[in-house]
C-alpha cells in the first residue's frame, strides 16, 4: 500500500520529466548485471534486427528487486535474476510465464542445468549463465599451499586477502568453513561463523565486489576470495595465479533470463532470448566474462584457453556439491547484524 | 621647553615602485597636540601607521624616548590606535572592548573590572557595560573607541580621521572635547585629518603635507597668518592670492603690480625691479570703502555668523571679501571700493627647490 | 498585478519543496513505522521495532564509529580550512577569486570519480608511496588505503571545499581594522586568532561543520573504495537496508535518526545565538 504512495509519487515527478506514454516501439529494455554481455553483441543484435536496446545495470540481486518493485510496469522487457531472486519474484508474483514455443534455440541449454527447484519446469526462467565462488591466489607470493578455508586463517596472510563485498556469501563461506550448511538459521552455527569471520578480518585487506580481480592482478592481495569469472581473467594474466575449490564447498548462481510482468516488446524479447542462445553468441559472452556455460551446442565450441582454465570452466562434481544462495525469510536480519559487526 | 617625545629621521615608504613619502625628518614633542593635515593621498595615514608600526618603513628610522623602535612590533610601542571607524569587536560587550587590551597585558580580572568603570566615566557612559557596539550610536561608538585606547596608558594616541563619520553638530561638541580630554590627561595625541577646521581648532602644531612631503609645520595661528606657500595659503581658510612682480622700489617701499588687478605697497626686503612676487590677503582683511581697488559684485555668502561677498575685478579677477551678515546683498552697491592694512598683506615665500 | 507575478516565481520553488523534499521525507517517515516482510515488501502493521532495534549494541557501534569518522573529518578540514582562509583573505581581490575558483574546480568532477582518483594517490605503488621512497623517506611502502587512514583521508579531501567556503565567506567579512586594533591593543598572532576571528567566524564554522559532518556519516562510496568496504558507516547500514537486507523500514528508520540528528545540530546551533541568515547561504 505504501508503494502505492511511492508510485503516486514517481508518477507526479514524471510530470515534470518527460511524460510521455511508453508506446510500443521497436527497442527492448533489458536490465542485466553489469560486465555479463559485452557490447559487441548488443550491437550485433541490433544491427541484425534493427530493434533498439535500452540497456542498464545492476550489481546485486537486491538492486535488481529494488528496480523492478519501484519502477511501473513495463518499465523493463527482459531482466535476469539468479535463484533465489528467480523464487522471490515468482512468490510476489513480479514475473510472467516464459512461452518457449517462441524460442527456436531453446533445446541448446544444457539439461544439467534445468529444472531446479527454485522454478521446477522453468516455468519463468531459463539458465543464462551459472558462476561460483573460488579461491584465487598468487603462487609466486604464497609459498603455502591452500586447499580449504580454514587455510586463509593462516597469520601469515595478514592484510593479503580481498574478499567479494557479499554477505551471504562470505557468511556462506564460514558456515562451510566450520562445517554447517551454506545457508544455515542456527544461531549457534551463526555466532561460530561470526567469530570465525572476525578471525578472517585480520588478514582481510578489502572487500570488494566491483572489480576484485585487480587487487590479484596488481599485487595488492595474494589471495582472493572471488566469482570464478574474475579469477580466471586473473589467471589469463598472470599464469601464477592458482585456482583452488576449497574442499568444504563453494556457492553457485545460477542467472536467468526472467520476463517481469507487464514487459512489453514481447517478441523482440523472444527474439533477443534466441540470439542468445545462439551458440556463437554464447561463446563470444563466455569467452569476455569466463562464467561456467550452461548452452551445449557452445561446448563444443569454446576456446581451449576457456576449456582448461579451472576458473572458468568450473567442473561438474564442484558444481554438484555447490550451495545455492537460498531465501532465510526473517532470518536475513541475523544475517545483517553479523555483517554490521564485522565490519 | 618641550621635550621630544618621537623622532623621525629620513623617513622614506615606497610601495613597489611607487615612492609615498621622502626625505622626511620630524620631531614630535611630549603632551602636543600635533595634526597631520592634508588631502587625500598626501601620505599622512601613512605617516601615523609607519608611526603606530602597522606600516614597515622603506628607510630611515624612528626614536622613541631615544631608543630605536623601527623595527618594534606595534603592540611593543606605547602607542594606540583609535581607527577612523573605530573597529570596536561587534562580538564584544562594552566592558569586553575596553578592557581588550588589559587582558591582552594579563591583568587581574577584577583590577580590568575597575579600569572599565573608570574609563566608562570619563568618557561620560557609565552603566554601558553590558551593552554591545551595534546598540550604540555613532558618537558613544567613538568614544569606547577612545576609552578602549587610552586604558592601556599609551605615551602617544594616534587618531586617523575619527570625527569623519560623524555630523557636523556632533563633530564640533567632539573637537571640543576631544582637546579638553588631551589637556587633561597631557598625552601626546597625533590626529589626522583633512578638515581644516578640525585642524585649526584642537591643535597645538599642525603638518600640511602635499605629495608626501612637509609643506610648513607651525601653531594654527602662524599657518593662518603666515603661510609659506600658496598651496598652505590656499588651503587654510579663504585668501586670496595675487601672483605680481616689483613695479618700483625705494629703500622702504616696494610697489607690486598685480595684472588685472592692481598695485599693492608692501614693505622692502631687499628686493629689485621685475622681482616675481605672491602676495595673499585674508577676505576679512579687506574693508568696503569710499575708494580703493575697484570691485563688482558678484555672489553673496552666507553662513549665519557669517558672510562673504565674491566680487570681481573690472578685468574679472575673483576677490573674496568678509562681510558683516547682516548687511543684505541689495543694501550693497553694485560698484564697491576695498582697502586694506598694508600690515595685512602677507607675502608667501615659496621654497625655493 | 505585482503581487500575482512574485507568487508565480515562488511557486516552481514551492512545488519543488513539496515534492521533492518534504513529501519523501514524509513518505520514510511514514515508513519506518512499518513492518518489513523480507521479500522487499512492506506489512502494514504499525510497529516501533525499527526503532528499537537500533538500541541494539551491534548498531550502536554503527552510530559511534560514523560519529567519530565525521568528528574527526570535521576537525581536520576545520584545522586546514582556517589557516587557508586567513591566508587568502589577505590577498588582492583577484587573487581572492583565483584561490577561489581552485578550491571550486574540484566540483566539476563527480565526487564518485574523484574517489577513485585518490587511488593513484594512495595505493601501494601510488604517487605517495613513490615520492617518499624516492626521497628515502620511507623504505617499504606503507600502507595508506584499505584502512582508517585512507577513509578519512578520503573524506577530508572530499569535504574540504564544503568547510572552505562557508569559512571563507565569514572570515572575509571581518573588518581588517579590528584585526589591526586587535594588534594594536597587544594580541598576538594566536590571541588575534582567538579572541577576535573564532568568535567572528562562529556562523561560517558552524556552517561549514554541518556541511561536512553530515555527509561524512553518508557516503558510503568513501568507506567501500578507499576503505575496502571494511568500516561500516550509517550511510553504509541505510545502502544495506535498502538493496541487501531488504529492509526498508529498517532503512527509513536509520534515516530518520539521522535527519533528527541534523534538526538538533541545527537546533543547537540557534540557541548558541548563531545567525539563521548566515547558516542560510553563501
Amino acid at each position: 500500500m505504501k508503494n502505492k504512495l511511492l508510485l503516486f509519487l514517481l508518477m507526479f515527478t514524471m510530470l515534470f520529466t518527460t511524460a510521455c506514454e511508453k508506446e510500443e516501439k521497436n527497442e527492448i529494455d533489458i536490465l542485466n548485471w553489469s560486465s555479463y554481455i559485452p557490447d559487441s553483441v548488443i550491437r550485433k543484435f541490433e544491427k541484425e534486427t534493427n530493434i533498439k536496446i535500452n540497456y542498464s545495470t545492476y550489481s546485486s540481486n537486491e538492486e535488481l528487486l529494488a528496480k523492478v518493485g519501484t519502477s511501473s510496469k513495463g518499465t523493463y522487457d527482459l531482466i535476469f535474476p539468479s535463484d533465489y531472486m528467480v523464487e522471490l519474484m515468482i512468490k510476489r508474483n513480479m514475473l510472467e510465464k516464459i512461452d518457449k514455443t517462441k524460442l527456436k534455440n531453446i533445446d541448446n541449454l544444457n539439461e544439467k542445468h534445468l529444472n531446479y527447484e527454485f522454478d521446477k519446469n522453468n516455468e519463468y526462467s531459463l539458465p543464462f549463465l551459472m558462476a561460483t565462488t573460488v579461491i584465487a591466489y598468487n603462487k609466486e607470493n604464497i609459498l603455502d599451499d591452500i586447499k580449504s578455508y580454514k587455510d586463509l586463517l593462516n597469520p601469515k596472510f595478514k592484510n593479503n586477502i580481498v574478499l567479494i563485498d557479499d554477505q551471504r556469501i562470505i557468511i556462506g563461506a564460514s558456515l562451510l568453513a566450520n562445517g554447517y550448511n551454506m545457508n544455515s538459521t542456527n544461531k549457534k552455527e551463526l555466532e561460530k561463523a561470526e567469530k570465525w569471520l572476525l578471525k578472517l578480518k585480520e588478514n582481510v585487506k578489502a572487500f570488494d565486489s566491483d572489480s576484485p580481480k585487480n587487487f590479484l592482478i596488481s599485487n595488492e592481495v595474494d589471495i582472493a576470495l572471488i566469482w570464478n569469472a574474475e579469477a580466471a581473467l586473473a589467471s589469463y594474466e598472470n599464469p601464477n595465479i592458482e585456482i583452488v575449490y576449497p574442499k568444504e564447498g563453494i556457492a553457485k548462481s545460477l542467472d536467468n533470463f526472467a520476463i517481469p510482468k507487464g514487459g512489453k516488446n514481447r517478441e523482440n524479447v523472444y527474439k533477443f532470448i534466441d540470439y542468445i542462445l545462439r551458440p556463437e553468441i554464447m561463446k563470444e559472452i563466455i569467452e569476455s566474462y569466463p562464467y561456467k556455460n550452461v548452452n551445449s551446442k557452445t561446448e563444443r565450441i569454446l576456446s581451449y584457453n576457456y576449456l582448461f582454465n579451472k576458473a572458468a570452466n568450473v567442473d561438474d562434481e564442484t558444481i554438484q556439491n555447490g550451495y545455492f544462495v537460498k531465501n532465510i525469510d526473517s532470518h536475513i536480519k541475523e544475517y545483517d547484524k553479523i555483517w554490521a559487526n564485522i565490519k | 621647553m618641550k621635550r621630544v617625545l618621537i623622532e623621525l629621521k629620513d623617513i622614506k615608504k615606497q610601495y613597489n615602485n611607487r615612492v609615498i613619502i621622502k626625505d622626511l625628518d620630524l620631531n614630535i614633542y611630549e603632551g602636543e597636540f600635533l595634526t597631520l593635515l592634508g588631502s587625500s593621498g598626501c601620505g599622512k595615514t601613512t605617516i601615523l601607521r609607519m608611526i603606530s608600526g602597522m606600516e614597515d618603513v622603506t628607510s630611515g628610522s624612528i626614536f622613541m624616548n631615544g631608543k630605536d623602535i623601527t623595527s618594534l612590533e606595534p603592540m611593543k610601542r606605547e602607542i594606540n590606535t583609535i581607527f577612523q571607524n573605530y573597529a570596536l569587536f561587534s562580538h564584544m560587550s562594552i566592558e569586553k572592548n575596553i578592557g581588550f587590551g588589559l587582558k591582552m597585558k594579563k591583568v587581574d580580572k577584577d583590577e580590568i573590572k575597575k579600569e572599565v568603570k573608570k574609563m566608562l566615566s570619563l568618557i561620560k557612559l557609565e552603566g554601558y557595560e553590558n551593552r554591545k557596539p551595534s546598540q550604540l550610536s555613532g558618537g558613544e561608538q567613538q568614544r569606547v573607541a577612545i576609552a578602549r585606547a587610552l586604558i592601556n596608558n599609551p605615551k602617544v594616541l594616534l587618531l586617523d580621521e575619527p570625527l569623519s563619520a560623524l555630523d557636523k553638530k556632533l563633530r564640533k561638541e567632539m573637537e571640543i572635547e576631544l582637546k579638553m580630554l588631551q589637556q587633561k590627561l597631557g598625552i601626546t595625541f597625533i590626529y589626522v585629518t583633512h578638515d581644516q577646521e578640525e585642524a585649526l581648532t584642537m591643535s597645538d602644531r599642525i603638518i600640511i603635507l602635499k605629495n608626501g612631503k612637509i609643506e610648513q609645520i607651525d601653531t594654527p595661528q602662524n599657518i593662518y597668518k603666515y603661510p609659506k606657500s600658496k598651496y598652505v595659503a590656499d588651503f587654510i581658510g579663504d585668501s586670496n592670492i595675487f601672483d605680481g612682480y616689483v613695479k618700483s622700489y625705494t629703500k622702504n617701499k616696494c610697489i607690486i603690480k598685480v595684472d588685472k588687478v592692481g598695485e599693492f605697497e608692501i614693505e622692502n626686503k631687499n628686493y629689485e625691479e621685475n622681482d616675481k612676487v605672491t602676495i595673499m590677503i585674508r577676505p576679512e582683511n579687506f574693508r568696503i570703502a569710499k575708494k580703493g581697488l575697484e570691485v563688482y559684485k558678484k555672489e553673496f555668502i552666507y553662513n549665519g555668523s557669517t558672510a562673504k561677498l565674491l566680487c570681481k575685478t573690472k578685468d574679472n579677477f575673483d576677490i573674496i571679501v568678509s562681510i558683516n551678515p547682516n548687511d543684505f546683498q541689495e543694501e550693497l552697491e553694485d560698484v564697491l571700493y576695498l582697502e586694506w592694512d598694508k600690515e595685512d598683506i602677507v607675502v608667501i615665500n615659496e621654497k625655493v627647490v | 498585478m505585482k503581487k500575482l507575478f512574485n507568487f508565480a516565481l515562488v511557486v516552481p520553488v514551492i512545488i519543488y519543496s513539496i515534492f521533492l523534499i518534504a513529501l519523501p521525507i514524509l513518505y520514510i517517515f511514514i515508513l519506518s513505522f512499518l513492518k518489513n516482510d523480507f521479500y522487499g515488501g512492506i506489512i502494514n502493521e504499525v510497529t516501533l521495532n525499527n526503532y528499537l532495534s537500533l538500541l541494539d549494541f551491534v548498531y550502536l557501534k554503527v552510530f559511534l564509529k560514523s560519529f567519530l569518522v565525521a568528528l574527526i573529518t570535521t576537525i581536520l578540514c576545520i584545522i586546514i580550512a582556517y589557516p587557508f582562509c586567513i591566508f587568502v583573505s589577505k590577498k588582492s581581490s583577484y587573487a581572492k577569486k583565483i584561490f577561489m575558483t581552485l578550491v571550486i574546480i574540484p566540483f566539476l568532477t563527480n565526487s564518485l570519480i574523484r574517489t577513485y582518483g585518490i587511488i593513484i594517490l594512495l595505493r601501494k605503488e601510488g604517487i605517495i608511496n613513490i615520492l617518499l621512497q624516492s626521497l628515502n623517506i620511507i623504505d617499504n611502502p606503507i600502507q595508506l588505503m584499505y584502512n582508517d587512514f585512507g577513509i578519512i583521508f578520503g573524506m577530508v579531501y572530499t569535504l574540504l571545499p564544503f568547510m572552505i567556503l562557508p569559512l571563507f565567506s565569514s572570515v572575509d567579512k571581518i573588518n581588517p581594522s579590528i584585526i589591526e586594533a586587535a594588534s594594536d591593543l597587544g594580541a598576538n598572532k594566536s590571541k588575534i586568532f582567538k579572541e577576535i576571528i573564532l568568535p567572528q567566524t562562529i556562523p561560517g564554522l558552524f556552517n561549514g561543520s554541518l556541511m561536512v559532518f553530515i555527509p561524512t556519516i553518508g557516503f558510503f562510496f568513501i568507506s567501500d573504495i578507499i576503505g575496502g568496504g571494511k568500516l561500516m558507516l550509517l550511510g553504509n547500514l541505510i545502502k544495506n537496508q535498502f538493496l541487501t537486507a531488504r529492509n526498508w523500514p529498517f532503512g527509513a528508520a536509520i534515516s530518520i535518526i539521522l535527519i533528527l540528528i541534523t534538526f538538533c545540530l541545527v537546533k543547537i546551533y540557534k540557541k548558541l545565538g548563531g545567525d539563521m541568515d548566515e547558516l542560510g547561504g553563501f
